[in-house]
């Protein structure tokens, strides 16, 4: 007992002292001045590798006869970039050619977004099932997509495409259809001025619906009587468009592909590049997707589910207020992270010649040399999309958050 | 008193069900269900006949010329023995080539060794693991390289599965330390460097590895002294790395940030500077609860290994590429990639397995 005792007494003793000790510590171990040295280290670091890159590109760049600037985006492409949404071609200036990459991009990447939502919901919900055969078949499935390099599956889908005829003997499965190695070909309506009374048609059925949908939640609020806003809304969203379309179909011709020489000219084309990149990237981030969603639904809790059921609601309203609002709280944060991850992964198109962002920097790379340059906007546009759905989700995280009271 | 232990009523048991209730029950119960299960079992029917039909009845084993392959419309598997040392060790010297494999069964059993919990459960055993790995390393280094008698194979011979598993390994070994000097930084409470740290994270995840492969490949050679030349392997790896860290880095704040207040507290109190209490009582507690995260993030490096193939290097994916464009084998691509798509899967799920498993000790020890 008194070893224990006089130990104590001793310790706080110690303590005390030691307590005098950051209080006499010599000059140089202070916090304050320990913390004031570690980061001057570290900016002088930061500072000492900005100034020799600068020193060494200012020394390497008029030997190799590279200029430097961005006077380059001016000049003409000097290569082709095939059928675009700019009509860009080999004549048009290079930063043209940065937004065909760019528009490329971001297509292959939204609709690579809305495929695998699609396929990571089914597979996911398959995950759920009591069906065991029918859950396990999905756990291969997510398996299987995840664990294979997103750019092998790439790479293998676009192999399919070597199997195909060439275009003199393309497939024709339906009239005005042709496959063939080079791509899908398929007959494009020729734009007429009364097609645009359709998009208007649309336009003004999307405000159409929003109105109905606003007036039928006051009604709501205000005697609290359900007015059913789907039949109207319906009709605005749907019927509206329809009958500009159906006006506007009077007179419509359709321009079908036909064989020139070595190839199809005419109607759109589908490249197998596209097809190859929005498949592979589609099935793989669905695994990723469908793990997401599987936790996000098992993460609300059991308890109100039970709730929400002795309320005596039914089905579709536990699932659509009760168990998706709570579900989306956890799945929308790592949903956001994966379309992001997938806008980036659509980078690896570049192996097999998709002309988005990459493909484009490293062409004009090899053409005008700037690689400094080029690679740097690269980055930068990623980094800006990356920057902007972070705050996007950020908001919308801040919107849907869970508000206690 | 004397009741004897046998008298102690077990629980009840639920009731046993036989196989035909349970078939019922989980393929059958409803209208819905039975239709699922019915169309599952046709697809899945179609799938594995069709698959074996491919890969069994109508493939062909050497010795067969690609014309043999085509008739018989199945796999072509004489392809594959023709080329698997190709595709597995790329362009190592032919008659060396017994030196990867050697290296690569190595390295398997120390991974194996070590992912046994039991061999760091004492002291002893723990000294015994870094010494087998000390020596593991250092005879890879030799059976790879070259020397005891061995003749020097230079680095730039290196490919296939070896450099796959170089890059992956090598990166992410570098990745952890840098990852837990970075997450360190951003928690730090000196302004300058926490800055440092969440604008080096944030530039890093929000481009893609491609561009940091290209700005390796491409940029550095600018960016460096004339005289300065870095060889293509190193250049790639110092790109995975820099690009792995910014991701781990997350994961370990993660680790740090569920540490709870009081054993920093407690840390503090033992008289414990900043360096003492970070790796004594904090980061074990940390990188403890990130290991599921940690191995996730390892297997995806695993796959983004495969990147290396835009700047024209070779690891399995590109030694299965430069197979697949022998012209006597012209046209066949399926096989090639199946065959390294079963190793990618194979070292993928056994890792995601394995994560798994922690992840259920890590829960079931803290429920206890």
């Amino acid at each position: 007992m008194t070893d224990l005792t006089n130990k104590t007494g001793n310790f706080s003793s110690q303590s005390v002292q030691r307590l005098e000790d950051v209080r006499q510590r010599p000059f140089w171990r202070r916090p304050w001045v320990i913390h004031v040295v570690w980061q001057m280290l570290a900016i002088s670091f930061i500072l000492y590798v900005a100034w020799s890159i600068v020193a060494n590109v200012s020394t390497n760049l008029p030997r190799s006869n590279i200029g430097f600037g961005l006077d380059f985006l001016s000049l003409p492409t000097r290569f082709e970039m095939g059928p675009n949404y700019l009509d860009a071609t080999a004549k048009s200036p290079i930063w043209l050619t940065f937004a065909v990459g760019f528009i490329n991009t971001v297509r292959v990447s939204i609709l690579g977004i809305i495929c695998c939502t699609f396929l990571g919901l089914v597979v996911a919900l398959a995950r759920l099932s009591e069906n065991k055969l029918v859950s396990n078949v999905a756990l291969v499935y997510t398996e299987t997509v995840r664990n294979i390099p997103l750019l092998l599956q790439m790479l293998f889908w676009y192999g399919f495409s070597t199997l195909l005829p060439f275009p003199g003997q393309a497939l024709n499965p339906a009239p005005g259809v042709f496959v063939s190695n080079r791509g899908i070909y398929m007959p494009s309506p020729v734009m007429s001025p009364l097609h645009y009374w359709g998009f208007v048609g649309l336009l003004l059925g999307v405000v159409a619906a929003f109105f109905v949908y606003r007036f039928a939640q006051n009604y709501r609020k205000r005697t609290g009587a359900v007015h059913k806003p789907a039949l109207a809304g319906m009709t605005a969203l749907i019927g509206l468009p329809l009958a500009m379309v159906v006006i506007a179909s009077f007179g419509m011709s359709f321009d079908v592909p036909e064989l020139k020489g070595f190839n199809f000219l005419g109607g759109t084309t589908i490249t197998p590049e596209f097809v190859a990149v929005l498949v592979s990237l589609s099935v793989y981030q669905s695994g990723f997707a469908a793990e997401t969603i599987r936790s996000g639904i098992m993460g609300v809790r059991k308890g109100q589910l039970e709730a929400a059921r002795s309320l005596g609601l039914p089905g579709s309203l536990v699932l659509s207020k009760v168990v998706l609002p709570q579900a989306m709280r956890i799945i929308v944060p790592p949903m956001a992270g994966q379309y992001m991850s997938l806008t980036k992964n659509s980078s690896l198109a570049v192996v097999i010649g998709y002309p988005e962002l990459v493909r484009v920097s490293t062409a004009v790379i090899s053409e005008t040399g700037r690689a400094i340059e080029c690679i740097t906007i690269l980055m930068a546009i990623y980094l800006c999309l990356s920057l902007l759905t972070s705050a996007f989700m950020n908001w919308y995280n801040a919107r849907i958050a869970f508000v206690e009271k | 008193m004397t009741v004897p232990m046998t008298d102690i009523p077990s629980p009840p048991r639920p009731p046993q069900k036989g196989l035909v209730t349970w078939i019922w029950q989980n393929f059958f119960g409803s209208l819905g269900n039975s239709v699922l299960t019915l169309v599952i079992l046709w697809i899945l029917y179609k799938a594995i006949t069709g698959a074996f039909t491919w890969a069994v009845l109508d493939a062909t084993l050497a010795p067969a010329t690609i014309r043999e392959c085509i008739d018989a419309g199945g796999a072509c598997w004489a392809f594959i023995q023709d080329k698997w040392r190709l595709i597995l060790f790329g362009t190592y010297p032919f008659d060396q080539q017994w030196r990867p494999a050697l290296a690569l069964v190595l390295f398997l059993l120390l991974v194996i060794a070590t992912c046994i919990p039991a061999s760091w459960k004492t002291q002893e055993r723990k000294r015994w693991m870094f010494g087998l790995w000390l020596v593991g390393i250092l005879l890879i280094g030799v059976l790879m390289s070259g020397g005891l008698g061995l003749p020097h194979v230079e680095i730039r011979f290196w490919s296939g599965l070896p450099l796959t598993v170089l890059l992956a390994v090598v990166g992410m070994a570098a990745c952890f330390l840098a990852s837990i000097l970075l997450a360190l930084g951003r928690r730090s409470s000196m302004p300058a460097i926490r800055w440092i740290c969440i604008v080096y994270i944030e530039v890093i995840r929000g481009v893609p590895l491609i561009s940091l492969l290209f700005m390796a490949n491409i940029m550095l050679p600018l960016l460096l002294p004339a005289d300065v030349t870095i060889p293509n392997i190193v250049r790639a790896q110092v790109a995975f790395i820099m690009f792995f860290a910014a991701y781990m880095a997350e994961t370990v704040r993660g680790g740090l940030q569920a540490v709870p207040d009081g054993q920093y507290a407690a840390a503090k109190a033992m008289g414990m500077g900043y360096w003492q209490s970070m790796i004594y009582i904090i980061l074990p507690q940390a990188l403890r609860i990130t290991i599921p995260s940690m191995v996730n993030l390892f297997i995806a490096g695993f796959k983004d290994t495969s990147l290396v193939i835009v700047i024209s290097m070779l690891d399995l994916l590109g030694t299965a590429n430069a197979a697949k464009a022998d012209p006597e084998w012209l046209g066949l691509f399926i096989e090639a990639y199946v065959f390294i798509a079963a190793i990618y899967l194979a070292v993928c799920a056994s890792m995601s397995w394995y994560s798994r498993r922690i992840e259920r000790r890590i829960s079931m020890r803290q429920q206890h």
